[in-house]
């Protein structure tokens, strides 16, 4: 399959050659930082709550943790952001990786699932704290489970992208 | 960089084990996606410890988020050992990068400001805190200065990369 030309138009704009070449502080490793951080936040927070319900730490109480859910979302939108912008820099990279799309397809579960969570879990305010720890320790191993594949899929797409750049081979 | 440092850096980077870590990017990816899960666990739950101190999220009480304290150290074992292996697979890379210094640099001063925590009796202060009460000032700025190194860590590992070669080889 031939890789379409528009990656190489992405690839020719000033944004992009920018990312990819600029010697500025600000260029494409800041905003992989930015990346990093964002998703230290999102994950970090989740995998909190997902140990929580899991039983880890017992005498947190539950109900305050409905607090981090405002993180976790500012997370993801700070690496949605810098996310559109990593591959506006290297749109041929990720847009011919068949990882990038897993890696999306377990992020979009991933929030699915913490939604649902945040739902079931934390909305219902008649439940006691063991009743929201039984309705929550699927959707907690399931989200541990779906965050791993994110990042892993993440950290794989540095070692099988097949192009780094529009007719550049790896 | 001083001679002898040069020489035990290019003994390791010859040995057999060194070879090994770098022999399939697939091990490297897992040791790197090993590493970014160390470093989740531990700002999920320090992060949280941290932000308590300083006032936020004010409705958990202390004591118990101190039970997540063994999830951080699992985190930050998984990323000494990782991070070891790293280190041992690309030793000359690593050495003579002024970024993955600093990281060490910062890593240092984070384990300090632990010693500090519970050396001066801090975390004694602040143990029983409950719901709604605030922490001492000098609580607040052990934490503070806890989640800028933590954060300065994950930044300046980013950076290895591009800051490649920056310390001079004598």
């Amino acid at each position: 399959m031939a890789v379409p030309l528009f990656l190489r138009s992405i690839e020719e704009t000033g944004l992009s050659t920018w990312i990819r070449q600029s010697d500025s502080p600000f260029g494409f490793y800041f905003i992989l930082v930015v990346h990093t951080i964002g998703m230290a936040s999102i994950v970090g927070a989740n995998t909190l709550i997902n140990l929580r319900l899991l039983g880890a730490a017992p005498r947190i109480p539950l109900v305050p943790l409905k607090r981090l859910f405002p993180i976790m979302w500012s997370g993801f939108f700070v690496n949605a952001i810098s996310g559109v912008f990593l591959v506006i820099g290297y749109p041929t990279k990720a847009l011919t990786n068949p990882v990038f799309y897993f890696k999306l397809l377990f992020i979009a579960l991933a929030l699915v699932t913490m939604q649902k969570i945040k739902n079931r879990v934390f909305s219902d305010t008649g439940l006691n704290e063991i009743a929201m720890e039984a309705k929550g320790r699927i959707l907690a191993k399931w989200s541990l489970f779906l965050w791993f594949a994110a990042i892993t899929s993440g950290r794989l797409l540095a070692y099988t992208y097949t192009y780094l750049q529009y007719g550049v081979h790896s | 960089m001083p001679v002898f440092v040069h020489s035990i850096v290019e003994w390791i980077a010859s040995t057999e084990f060194s070879q090994l870590m770098i022999a399939s990017k697939w091990w490297w990816a897992c040791l790197m996606d090993l590493h970014f899960i160390g470093l989740t666990l531990l700002i999920g739950t320090i992060g949280l410890l941290d932000l308590r101190m300083l006032g936020f999220l004010k409705q958990l009480p202390v004591e118990p988020l101190h039970q997540l304290v063994p999830w951080a150290i699992t985190g930050f074992c998984i990323n000494l050992v990782t991070g070891g292996l790293a280190f041992i697979g690309m030793p000359v890379f690593y050495t003579y990068d002024v970024a993955f210094w600093l990281k060490m640099l910062a890593i240092l001063l984070a384990g300090l400001n632990v010693m500090l925590f519970y050396w001066t009796g801090t975390f004694r202060r602040i143990e029983h805190l409950g719901p709604g009460e605030d922490a001492p000032p000098f609580a607040k700025f052990i934490a503070a200065s806890s989640l800028f190194l933590w954060f300065a860590v994950i930044i300046l590992g980013r950076y290895i990369q591009p800051l490649e070669d920056t310390i001079a080889v004598r």
